[in-house]
Order: C-alpha cells, then structure tokens, then sequence
C-alpha cells in the first residue's frame, strides 16, 4: 500500500487527474489520481490515511516548490485539479463524518469587491492542505462572515481585496467579526493589503501568498 | 482636432494572443509541466473567440482645454487629483483622451464557472488571457487615437489609469461621468469597480510636445502594483532564458 500512497502523491504534485490524462507526458497511460485513489479505498485503507499520506504530501510538495520559487500558481492549480479528482472519492466519507478535516476555513471577498480569482486560489490551496473551506464568494458583508461564524463557531476566517476603496471595508468587517468573537482569528490577502494594514485593522496577519497561510495554518496546528 | 466621442468593436482575430505570452503572463517560466500548461493555454486560446465582445472608445478633449498643475488635471467641470507621477508625464499635453475597454461579460461568467467546477487551472488561465485581451486592445486603441489625431501633427503620452502610479481608484467615477453612460457596456459599483472586470479604463495626453517613454514604473513607488511585479518577473525571465 506504501507503494501506492506515494505514487498518489506524485501524481498530485505532478497533475495526473485520471489515467485519460496525457500529462504529464512521462506518465502517460498510467494510473492517475483518480484510478490510484479508488485502489486505495477498495484495498480498506482509509480516506483519513490517504489525505493524509498522499494527497497531502503531494500538494505540500508543489506548496514546497511554490515557495522555492521552482513552481507558479498554474503548477499549484494543476496539481489542486489532480488534488480534487482524487477528493471526488473521498468526499462522502468527509460527508458522513468518517474522515475528518484540519478544520474549518471561511473565505470570502469582502463587500463591495467582485475579485475573487486569489481568493479562488487560496481556497484550492487549503482543500489541498487538508482544511473544510467555505467559500461565501465575492462582495460578503459582515453579517454573512457571522453568520457562517454561527454554523461553524471554531473556524479560521480570510478575506480578500483587490482595491483600495474596498479594502476600507476589511477593517468594518474585521472589527465587528472581533467585537462579537475576540478569539477568532481573521487573516487578510489581496493586492493593495500589508501586514501593516493588517496590524492597523487589528487581523490575525497578512499572507502575500497561498502557501504561506497553509504553512501558518498547518503551524498553528502544532 | 475636434472634440469627439470614438467607439469600436473589435474582431478577437485582430488581437493576436500566443499560447507563451499567456505563459509568460502567468510567470509559469520553465518550470515542470511546461508542456501540459502551453497545451492547457492552448486549448483555452480556441474557445476565446466565442467568449470575447472586445469593446474599446475614447473621448478626446477639445483642444488646449486642460489646465495641469503640481497634482492635478483640470478641465471642464472636472479635476483628476492624479498625483504628481502622473502630471509630470503628462505636463506638456493641451488635452486628454479619456478612454475604456472590456472584453465583455461572458468572459466573467465563464471563469467563475471554472473555479466552481473544480477547473482551477483552466479559470486561471482564462482569466490571465482577459487580462492580455483587454491590455491589447488598449495598444490596438491607443494606435486609433494617433491616427484621428495625427493629421494635426498631435502624438500621445503613457496611459495612466486610476488605482496606479498614486491615482486614487475612486477617481474612476470621475472618468466615467465625462463618458456616456454603459460605455462599452461597462457600468461602475460603488466601490469603483468595472463590471464587467475585465475591463481598463484610463487617461492618455495629447499634445504637439508629447512623448511616449517605453518603461515607467521607475518614476511610481506602489511596491504592490501588480503591473510592476509583472514587468519585473518579465524581465527576470528573459535575463535567465
């Protein structure tokens, strides 16, 4: 089974979806992450066991990568595409609370802002990482960040912003999410944002990158 | 040079997009899976004619109708706080093209549609080949200003849109009063923001004294700003290949 955990995870790292999938080319007509992950379940392994030892190493590898600078957003992506072809299987295990997760992730782009392909990103990433995202979508107001705070009480939170004129509404956002729930922790991304901004609205932190929320995320953890 | 609203529709296969510009564009480099992303890219290439309503128009000011001091551009009912980085550049202009272009709102829909079905890769790469669409159908708009204006002997400057080189973005719903309403179908929220996003409005000098300059970033301190970083890796890249 060994064998066949760490062949999932390079296809994660390297995007082979399924075996119809003709990248990457040195893998071609080979069992991709769909077909290994399928194996793995039928052979009684564990959907937690193969989160955890495959899909997980392999979307921390390219994350590795990523933050080496030897891989970009598309070899993130494509490696999250390979990622979600695999999680297709596992999912109604999640479902039935048969598997877990690291634990819960509200996004959202704040309101007013209709940017939302980082954020998009972000969300791939962390599914990857292991983490239940919610994703509340674009222009989220405060009430909707606490609603979804209601269902989900221990949840991390992320917004996003990619302007400055909707950045402002962050710092709304931040300080009423606070004022209700000070144990929460709220990280912000997006363009036009800094750790400064984030020390001045009172955040959690700024990430400039995908990977590095995970790798905080995953540090918080232990 | 009269004083004139210009719009045009343009056809996608005018505005040539390469499957390495996208790459490029995307700071992909030469990195592993080169080849499943340029196939990627190039898949996605094939359905953007489909997808695209290229838009583009310009207002040109009458002529010596601006007023342009330390911080700001001042015309008739209007002033552009656009900053010093922008007036410098602009200083000897007499007027101003005022423009904006969009690749239309299908183009939104369908990337949005990619990430929900689990299509990332495919999102993003159509949301960077927007991106190159609507910047070249600036440059394809920018030679239709030079040749209304040419014939009087006028050339243009850098376009400056708000949001960069220290233009506040608010400053859009400025720019779009002196335009007419819904041009070239963009309408603007609240916040500022074209819909559909997708979409580069901004400001070009015009004058008998104007010059273009090829690289600018230097004279802008917005260490954030997305074109610069894309400029910069641009560069890194053809320093390592």
């Amino acid at each position: 089974m060994e064998e066949i955990l760490s062949r999932l995870a390079i296809c994660v790292e390297r995007g082979k979806s399924d075996k119809a999938s003709p990248f990457p080319p040195d893998m071609k007509d080979m069992d991709g992450a769909a077909e290994l992950t399928q194996q793995l379940l039928q052979a009684g392994v564990s959907p937690d066991e193969i989160l955890k030892k495959a899909l997980m190493v392999g979307m921390n590898n390219i994350g590795e990568k990523f933050g080496r600078g030897e891989a970009y957003i598309p070899q993130l992506l494509i490696a999250a595409k390979a990622m979600n072809a695999a999680m297709v299987y596992l999912k109604p295990y999640f479902d039935k609370g048969e598997a877990t997760h690291r634990g819960t992730v509200i996004l959202g782009t704040v309101t007013g802002d209709l940017h939302d392909i980082g954020k998009n990103i972000v969300r791939m990433v962390l599914e990857g990482d292991g983490w239940k995202v919610i994703d509340l979508g674009t222009s989220v107001t405060t009430e909707k960040f606490l609603s979804s705070l209601q269902e989900n009480p221990k949840a991390i939170v992320g917004m996003s912003a990619l302007l400055t004129t909707t950045m402002v509404n962050m710092e709304k956002s931040v300080k009423t999410i606070k004022e209700q729930h000070p144990d929460i922790r709220i990280y912000i991304g997006g363009a036009p944002v800094t750790q400064g901004f984030s020390d001045k609205i009172g955040a959690d932190g700024y990430f400039p990158d995908p990977h590095k929320f995970a790798k905080h995320l995953e540090k918080m953890l232990s | 040079m009269t004083e004139d609203i210009y719009t045009f529709q343009v056809n996608y296969s005018q505005i040539k997009i390469s499957a390495e510009e996208v790459m490029l564009d995307m700071h992909a480099g030469n990195q592993h899976g080169d080849e499943a992303l340029l196939t990627l890219i190039q898949d996605q290439l094939k359905l953007v004619k489909n997808l695209v309503d290229l838009q583009f128009g310009f207002r040109l000011l009458a002529p010596d109708s601006i007023n342009i001091d330390k911080d700001s551009i001042r015309g008739d009912g209007f002033t552009f706080h656009c900053g010093s980085i922008i007036t410098k550049q602009v200083k000897q202009a007499t007027s101003l093209a005022i423009f904006a272009a969009s690749v239309g709102e299908k183009f939104d829909v369908i990337i949005k549609n990619h990430f929900v079905d689990a299509d990332p890769i495919s999102g993003y790469i159509l949301d960077t080949i927007g991106s190159l669409l609507v910047e070249k159908t600036i440059d394809w708009m920018e030679d239709q200003i030079v040749n209304v204006i040419k014939k009087d002997g006028w050339k243009i400057t850098n376009r400056f849109s708000p949001g960069y080189c220290g233009w506040n973005v608010n400053e859009q719903q400025i720019l779009f009063s002196l335009l007419p309403k819904n041009f070239c179908g963009i309408s603007l929220t609240e916040t500022s923001l074209m819909v559909p996003i997708k979409s580069v409005s901004g400001i070009t000098g015009v004058g008998k004294t104007v010059k273009k300059k090829p690289y600018f970033c230097s004279l802008c301190d917005m260490e954030q700003c997305y074109r610069r970083k894309s400029i910069l890796l641009q560069k890194e890249k053809i320093n390592s290949d």
